[in-house]
């Protein structure tokens, strides 16, 4: 008998079928994959499995753990059964845990909400999970709170909550979404461990291809609300049966643009010289503060015109901050930024305005980096303001129409407002208004991190174009390396502030020098290696 | 049960607003038409008399009609309220949104005279301007003003500092906006909701301040109708004629409650995180 058996599961908010006959089981011992692009209904599907649904939402269908029918049982019984059988990890620790409580208190509580035990034998079997996860007590104590945890740290505590009373199932939500790869890989891991030890069964909901064929057995696609294929994680990931399965594995690797050789540039467009920028320290007492943070640390770097650079690092190495400095939004506390051999400030005189309509920005989040209020017109127009005069009414909507056709918009879309656009329309509008200038160098600042696979090809096709048609150059800042592998002809990698190693990507990606690069590459999850790791048929 | 909540609290925001929109037609009648005009006039053989169909409010001691002494004060507390909000708009967002672009010495200059200013009993200092300056609604619209700058500067200030870190306010700068234009062009529209949220509270706290103000004398002068007088006068003639005291004490009580609940309303519209 299967430990959890799923069948004809739908959930419905209001009118709206959000999830359509999901049936799947899940044996002992064994992990599921449940994978999809965003809005597919993969969490949904978790939430739905662990009766975490909201308000709003009905659940129609069968969800049966160890024979009970969980979907008809009350909340009392429920609440046995969370916790105690079935253990749940969801992908944001910086929320998943109470930050007035300390780590030890919070898993001792899970403890002792289950069983009947004493208050010291809840903390000693609190401290015998967080050991298990790998945060020793000795070196991290169960008094700290979670807001003295890295990112990677929290998350081990909510697995350790999770798995405290070893759960038949333990179902994770994109457990190392929000992590960096390195931290990725060893959460994955500890995974696999506790697993294994415990015997333990896993719902494994991940958008990411290569870190389900490494985790799971079986796998289940979703697509729009419903599972479009499932079986072995080898057969369905190496030979797809469905046209939707096909489309996710291409689109998973992005497709390369082709190196382009170049000779060194007689002047080089934008030249950082050993940018240094700290940050005052926090406080530590009502006057004294820790020392100076050097977010970037003596950073030079040039970029030359139509060169595609790539800069790869984990979250904190300073990447964003580089960018706003490259960018003047901030000014650097020592070093300096030249664009076409001229000192970039960051008052926008007129000579200054020359200068910055050569140099333009796609930010991270398409939903963010419009603003709600503006009609795309008055967006994608806003850095008009740098040509040197006004432009009259009909050039302007003449340039805001070329730029929305350039990247693939009809030019009718500009009376419209943001809210009305996908997340992958959106980011082409903003690539729009960083065209608008006619640029010759745009920073990409993770700017297809947000996006689906689909997109994301999409995305990447669309400026391998333009920086043929219009020998743009691009700095491609990214904590994906398959990405930046795909689309730059040199790579930097920045580790704690620092350039640690620079060349050619080539040479950076496949046979990185330095450690931390290597360890990078390492890390990065995968998808062909995961898959040759497999035996076939598996 | 869910769905029978739901419909109450939506009934409870249109009465709000019909109330308030009520209010707000009766003193645009007494401005715009004198439909109340007769009302007014004195008529001493018709005084304290009780609620009828002549007068649906009764009269008072002189024999003017309280529903239309009700209507004329409706125009006084709702003039002087929205002055006064209308000061702190004016003033205060100004102040706020510059504070929040320029940053440094400046920002702290202004966070630190907001704190002052809130530091103070504002109802209390209200009377002592007031008194200072001569009873009358300018004077009342001015020490009521005074006290809604901070609200709105630290509300502006607060809310244009969480904009400023969006990814549309650097893409402008990279655009070479300046900090003033970006502050008009970027900040301000998304502030908007928040603003006529406040402002709407802040019209509710107004309207009990100016009764409070006139009440002790400080606010409208006779013969000009306001609540807080209506109230003071009908002090002593609570047990032969309570319609004088009941009538502007509900119409006040209603009119606050009415406004606040419409602002809370309209914060739940604004914020989506408000919304279930």
């Amino acid at each position: 008998m299967a430990l959890l058996n799923v069948s004809g599961l739908g959930v419905t908010i209001g009118a709206e079928a959000l999830l359509r006959d999901v049936s799947f089981e899940i044996a002992a011992g064994e992990v599921l994959g449940l994978a999809g692009e965003s809005g597919s209904g993969k969490s949904l599907t978790a939430l739905a499995v662990s009766r975490l649904l909201p308000a709003t939402a009905t659940a129609t269908g069968a969800v049966r753990f160890e024979g009970q029918e969980l979907l008809a049982m009350p909340e009392s019984a429920l609440c046995a059964i969370r916790g105690r059988g079935i253990g749940l990890v969801f992908q944001e620790p910086a929320t998943a845990l109470n930050p007035l409580l300390t780590i030890g208190a919070q898993v001792a509580e899970t403890v002792r909400i289950h069983l009947p035990v004493s208050r010291a034998e809840a903390q000693e079997r609190a401290a015998r999970a967080l050991g298990r996860v790998g945060l020793d007590p000795a070196r991290i104590p169960l008094d700290r709170y979670p807001h003295q945890l890295s990112g990677g740290q929290r998350q081990r505590v909510a697995l350790a909550l999770a798995v405290a009373l070893t759960p038949k199932l333990l179902i994770a939500d994109e457990p190392t979404t929000a992590l960096d790869v390195t931290t990725q890989a060893q959460i994955l891991a500890l995974l696999r461990e506790l697993a294994a030890a415990d015997g333990m069964a896993i719902l494994l909901v991940s958008h990411d291809l290569a870190v389900v064929a490494e985790m799971a057995d079986r796998l289940a696609i979703l697509h729009r609300g419903a599972i479009v294929e499932a079986g072995r994680t080898g057969s369905v990931l190496r030979s797809p049966r469905h046209p939707y399965t096909a489309a996710l594995v291409r689109d998973y690797t992005p497709v390369a643009l082709g190196v382009r050789a170049r000779g060194p540039a007689a002047s080089p467009l934008l030249e950082a010289l050993g940018i240094v920028r700290e940050y005052p320290g926090s406080r530590t007492g009502f006057l004294s503060r820790a020392p100076a943070q050097r977010a970037v640390d003596g950073v030079s770097l040039t970029i030359g015109p139509g060169e595609r650079v790539g800069l790869v690092g984990e979250s904190g190495s300073g990447k964003s901050t580089l960018v706003r400095t490259l960018l003047a939004l901030e000014a650097p506390d020592r070093g300096s930024v030249r664009v076409a051999g001229e000192t970039l400030a960051a008052r926008p005189t007129l000579p200054q305005r020359r200068l910055r309509r050569l140099l333009q920005v796609v930010f991270q989040d398409p939903y963010g980096s419009l603003n709600p209020r503006h009609r795309i017109e008055r967006i994608v127009a806003e850095p008009l303001h740098l040509l040197d005069g006004p432009l009259s009414r009909p050039e302007r909507a003449a340039r805001v129409a070329a730029a929305l056709v350039a990247v693939g918009l009809e030019p009718g879309t500009a009376r419209r407002f943001p809210h009305e656009f996908s997340g992958g329309q959106r980011q082409r509008i903003a690539i729009a208004r960083a065209l608008v200038v006619e640029p010759r160098l745009v920073i990409l600042d993770e700017a297809v991190s947000a996006l689906d696979a689909s997109l994301r090809t999409q995305i990447l096709e669309l400026l391998g174009r333009l920086s043929e048609a219009r020998g743009l150059a691009y700095l491609f800042v990214s904590h994906d390396l398959g990405v930046v592998r795909a689309v730059t002809d040199r790579t930097l990698v920045m580790q704690a502030g620092r350039i640690v190693e620079e060349g050619t990507t080539e040479q950076v990606l496949l046979a990185p020098r330095h450690p931390y690069t290597q360890a990078l590459v390492a890390a990065t999850p995968n998808l062909e290696r995961a898959l040759a790791g497999r035996a076939s048929g598996a | 049960m869910i769905a029978t909540a739901r419909r109450w609290r939506l009934d409870a925001g249109l009465a709000a607003a019909a109330t308030a929109g009520l209010v707000v037609v009766l003193a645009a009648l007494v401005s715009l038409t004198g439909a109340f005009d007769a009302g007014l006039a004195l008529n001493i053989d018709a005084r304290l008399a009780a609620p009828s169909a002549a007068h649906w409010f009764g009269t008072d001691p002189l024999g003017r009609d309280v529903l239309a002494m009700i209507a004329a004060g409706a125009r006084v507390s709702l003039g002087v309220s929205l002055g006064a909000v209308a000061i702190g708009l004016g003033i205060g967002v100004p102040l706020g949104l510059v504070a929040a672009v320029v940053g440094g010495v400046g920002d702290e200059a202004v966070a630190r005279l907001n704190d002052l200013v809130f530091a103070m009993p504002s109802l209390l200092l209200a009377v002592l301007l007031a008194a200072t300056m001569g009873p009358g609604p300018a004077n009342a619209v001015i020490a009521l003003g005074v006290f809604n700058v901070p609200v709105f500067a630290r509300l502006s200030r607060a809310g244009a500092r969480t904009l400023l870190a969006r990814d549309f306010v650097l893409a402008a700068r990279v655009a070479g906006k300046g900090r003033l234009r970006i502050a008009l062009e970027h900040l301000l529209p998304n502030l908007t909701g928040l603003l006529i949220v406040q402002a709407t509270i802040q019209l509710a706290l107004g309207i009990a301040a100016e009764a409070g103000l006139s009440y002790v004398g400080l606010g409208a002068q006779p013969p000009a109708p306001s609540w807080g007088r209506m109230l003071n006068d009908a002090q002593t003639l609570t047990a032969i004629a309570p319609w004088l005291a009941w009538c502007p004490g509900i119409a006040l009580s209603v009119t606050v409650l009415a406004l606040s609940v419409l602002g809370e309303r309209l914060r739940e519209v604004f914020d989506p995180r408000a919304r279930r």
